[in-house]
């Protein structure tokens, strides 16, 4: 199964349609309670930097937030921008996830999730294809070798 | 002297946020936010960058309100920002980890992953497209498909991680010891938007209000300190833009949670640069050496001169050196915030009655004494 980590940037990258079937498909069959509501709310950004390796902030992000309940299990759904009905969807699936035993309907969303997680790699291939056209061939004039290498040698 | 509170001038008021409303619509058109994102999305990423807040429908709504003025947008991007709650800090970003779109070196030719220029508008001609007046949304669609044709025929077979993780210039320059290889340092940052600027101010607030700062100011400052106003030449080692992901641990996840287990919220387009500047470096014994030092510049969006003159400046304030004042901490980082600038020149179009006439008295009384004296 997935980590959690790969899982949310697959369902979140795929865009909200595959997150709302799986939370459907969860809801018909396990009773979801939603324990904070979609809401609004902002994401500080904080990055190393690779001068000194210190840490700073570089600014905040919109962001959408939903908390629910399966049983005793508590689901998390954030995703950046403003679509509440995003996050109640990926807080279902966090929550269907974390239930013991897995329930039978993860199985199959995970899938489903794996097909998306395909096919976010194919289209990611495909634009790295079209950047890379981009790459200089620089034609040899001679004289000195600038690459890095030669520097390091 | 003190301040005099006066009423008054609610119908002049009322009737000039109706003209200047009046303005706005006075064209009959309407432009839709998505048309706004698709169209002029550098602008829309200068307000987010400048109002600190990655949020393109927010920024993008802010244009339009603000009719393009981008002071009045960054402005309504703050104002928005204070209205909402903090839920969480993200983990911390590596850029290392960035999937760049392009990433180039004016250091050296060729750079383990290769120069990868992607798109931009360096190598154009700089004229002005006349046919664009005439664009229509057919004709965009067909060049559309048109580009998407050429750049298929020019594409290189690639994996979908080819431009995630791309070596860095800097590796190499650390490991020929040219560039000092600094330990990780996880100091807690302050954060400018809860604490007071003071002087000398740590790195990560020097960082965090160049970055957002008004990006023109920050072109012009970087530039006089290198025309002369200041002690910093850069060569740029790397310039990569792309995205990186944003992502939090869990609610109430230890220090150093695994990173499989933390949310993954979105991605943000950034630009890094790491600018090289030859300085005199001092060894643990005491020994002079010539050695690289780096500057280093991180913006929201895509302004590539913002984060060159952002790295320059970093460069330039860790002097805090005040012969220069591209070197001066204190003329840098207070006047490059577009709000706070933008804020104080504006509030000089506001009444200043009572201090004026003060100045005025004090000014006429002065002549009135030397033409008392003269008659004298």
């Amino acid at each position: 199964m997935l980590s959690r980590r790969a899982r949310t940037e697959i369902l979140v990258e795929s865009g909200p349609a595959l997150a709302h079937d799986a939370a459907r498909a969860i809801e018909r069959e396990l009773e979801v309670r939603v324990v904070v509501p979609p809401r609004q709310g902002l994401v500080m950004n904080q990055v190393r930097e690779t001068a000194r390796n210190s840490r700073f902030y570089l600014g905040e992000a919109l962001m959408s937030e939903c908390r629910v309940r399966i049983g005793d299990v508590e689901g998390l759904g954030v995703v950046l921008g403003a679509d509440g009905a995003f996050a109640r969807s990926l807080a279902t699936i966090d929550a269907a996830y974390a239930v013991e035993p897995t329930p039978r309907v993860v199985a199959e969303i995970d899938r489903r999730i794996d097909d998306a997680g395909r096919e976010l790699e194919r289209r990611r291939a495909q634009e790295a294809a079209v950047v890379m056209g981009s790459r200089v061939s620089f034609d040899e004039m001679g004289g000195q070798d600038m690459s890095v290498q030669a520097v390091a040698k | 002297m003190g301040y005099v509170a006066v009423t008054g001038g609610e119908q002049a008021i009322a009737t000039s946020l109706d003209l200047i409303e009046r303005k706005r619509v006075a064209g009959g058109l309407a432009l839709d936010v998505d048309t706004i994102l698709s169209c002029l999305p550098e602008l829309v990423q200068q307000v987010e960058s400048e109002g600190s807040l990655w949020a393109p429908e927010v920024a993008a709504t802010a244009v339009k309100q603000a009719c393009g003025s981008v002071e009045e947008a960054v402005f309504l991007m703050r104002a928005y920002r204070s209205t909402l709650e903090r839920l969480y800090t993200s983990r911390v970003i590596d850029t290392d980890e960035m999937r760049v779109d392009r990433r180039i070196s004016a250091a050296f030719k060729d750079i383990e992953g290769g120069q990868i220029l992607g798109a931009t508008r360096d190598y154009s001609h700089r004229l002005i497209e006349f046919e664009l007046a005439d664009e229509t949304q057919a004709s965009v669609r067909d060049r559309a498909r048109e580009l998407a044709e050429r750049l298929a025929d020019t594409a290189v077979p690639a994996t979908p991680d080819a431009l995630a993780r791309v070596p860095r210039v800097l590796t190499y320059l650390r490991s020929i010891d040219m560039v000092r290889d600094w330990p990780v340092d996880d100091t807690e940052p302050v954060d400018i938007t809860k604490t007071p600027l003071s002087f000398p101010a740590p790195r990560s607030v020097i960082l965090q209000a160049l970055s957002r700062g008004l990006t023109q100011a920050v072109i012009a400052i970087g530039y006089a300190a290198i025309r002369g106003f200041g002690l910093s030449h850069p060569t740029v080692g790397e310039l990569r833009r792309g995205s990186v992901a944003v992502e939090i641990d869990a609610p109430g996840a230890v220090a150093d949670a695994p990173a499989e287990d933390a949310y993954y919220l979105g991605s943000i387009p950034v630009t890094e640069v790491e600018s090289l500047i030859v300085a005199d470096e001092v060894d643990e014994q005491g020994e002079h050496r010539s050695a690289l030092d780096v500057g280093y510049g991180l913006v929201v969006g895509t302004d590539e001169s913002k984060a060159i003159a952002m790295s320059v400046l970093d460069h330039s304030l860790r002097a805090d050196d005040v012969r220069f004042p591209t070197q001066d901490q204190e003329f840098v980082l207070y006047h490059i915030d577009g709000v706070e600038a933008t804020g104080f020149i504006s509030h000089l179009k506001l009444p200043h009655y009572v201090t004026f006439q003060s100045k005025l008295d004090s000014a006429l009384r002065s002549v009135a004494e030397k033409g008392g004296e003269a008659d004298a």
